[in-house]
């Protein structure tokens, strides 16, 4: 009877492992910027990932259960406003699941934002990654920011 | 004794099977911010290396001084102006501007630059342009600005009637 019941416990616990993943944790933006012709400068500088850099995978969730993944972003530069970080989904990933929302350039803050939705399990979503700033505020070095993936259920609540 | 055992044991794993629902559940829900709830999360660490920037600009490319013979005061002195601008962007600290010229003035003549500051920055005010670079504006720290340039051509008698060029050169470095 011990034998039985801890089975039974350890199956049903198994059962609500969802989890967001992304594949690539130390990814490096490059400067796409031009300068600009003309007087003066144009001293807004913009980073970007390529479009398949980071892939996100959601799992855990039965096909017709929904879900939300929101990001929050956190370093020093972004806080004093000298960067913004901006997101955008580039591929819907493979699975039985479906995506929806995302596709053009969410600004993430520190706080939780919205990114995209869908439901089922999906594996491989790409992601963009935008950083933009005024280069002359922006102390020559590495810049680091740490981007927070956190998936949330929406809809129907947890089962 | 043997039941006793048997329910004692069975009321632990109900206990524990409660323990473990409680844990797993539920998801949290974007819309309800509090309350316990699961959010599973995964965190990416993004580089941006920022590059020294430094950039100098003049505007426009040439000026022209003339000093007319009827400029020339009654003790022979006479003097001409130009005007134009610079363009500096930096995100390091405690730059400054010098400027030079490529070859000696003619004799009789000197040309003296000011460049105005910019932002946080301090102008050193008029000073006379040589083949030596000469300081013009310092404290220059993280900035995208423009200045003026004033240019300043003084002749004496003792210049010979000619045209020629001189090349100023500007450049930004640190303190």
């Amino acid at each position: 009877m011990f034998i039985g019941l801890s089975v039974f416990l350890s199956l049903h616990a198994g059962s609500f492992a969802y989890s967001i993943r992304v594949d690539n944790k130390h990814l490096n933006l490059t400067n796409r910027s031009a300068q600009a012709a003309g007087t003066g400068f144009d001293c807004v500088s913009a980073y970007e990932s390529a479009e398949n850099d980071s892939k996100l995978t959601v799992s855990g969730f039965l096909d017709d259960e929904k879900w939300e993944v929101s990001a929050r972003a956190s370093a020093p530069a972004l806080r004093r406003g000298d960067v913004v970080l901006y997101l955008r989904r580039t591929s819907g990933g493979s699975g039985s699941g479906n995506v929806t929302g995302g596709t053009g350039w969410t600004r993430i803050e520190s706080s939780n934002t919205r990114f995209f939705s869908g439901s089922g399990n999906l594996k491989d979503i790409s992601v963009q990654m935008r950083a933009e700033g005024n280069e002359t505020n922006l102390t020559p070095g590495v810049l680091n920011i740490t981007v927070d993936y956190l998936l949330s259920v929406s809809g129907g609540g947890a089962r | 004794m043997k039941k006793i055992v048997l329910l004692l044991a069975a009321v632990i794993m109900i206990s524990a099977s409660g323990t473990l629902f409680a844990v797993v559940t539920p998801l949290c829900h974007p819309d309800v911010p509090t309350g316990p709830c699961v959010q599973p999360t995964d965190t990416q660490l993004i580089n941006i290396c920022i590059p020294y920037i430094l950039r100098l600009t003049v505007d426009p490319d040439s000026v022209n001084l003339a000093i007319d013979c009827h400029d020339l005061g009654p003790d022979g002195y006479g003097s001409a102006t130009a005007t134009g601008t610079y363009h500096v962007a930096t995100n390091m600290s405690n730059q400054k501007i010098t400027g030079k010229i490529n070859t000696a003035m003619p004799a009789g003549t000197v040309l003296k630059t000011t460049l105005s500051a910019v932002p946080g920055s301090t102008s050193l005010g008029q000073k006379v342009l040589t083949t030596v670079p000469v300081n013009l504006v310092q404290g220059i720290t993280k900035v995208n600005g423009t200045g003026s340039i004033n240019y300043l051509l003084e002749a004496t008698y003792v210049a010979d009637p000619t045209t020629t060029s001189r090349i100023a050169t500007y450049t930004i470095t640190s303190m």
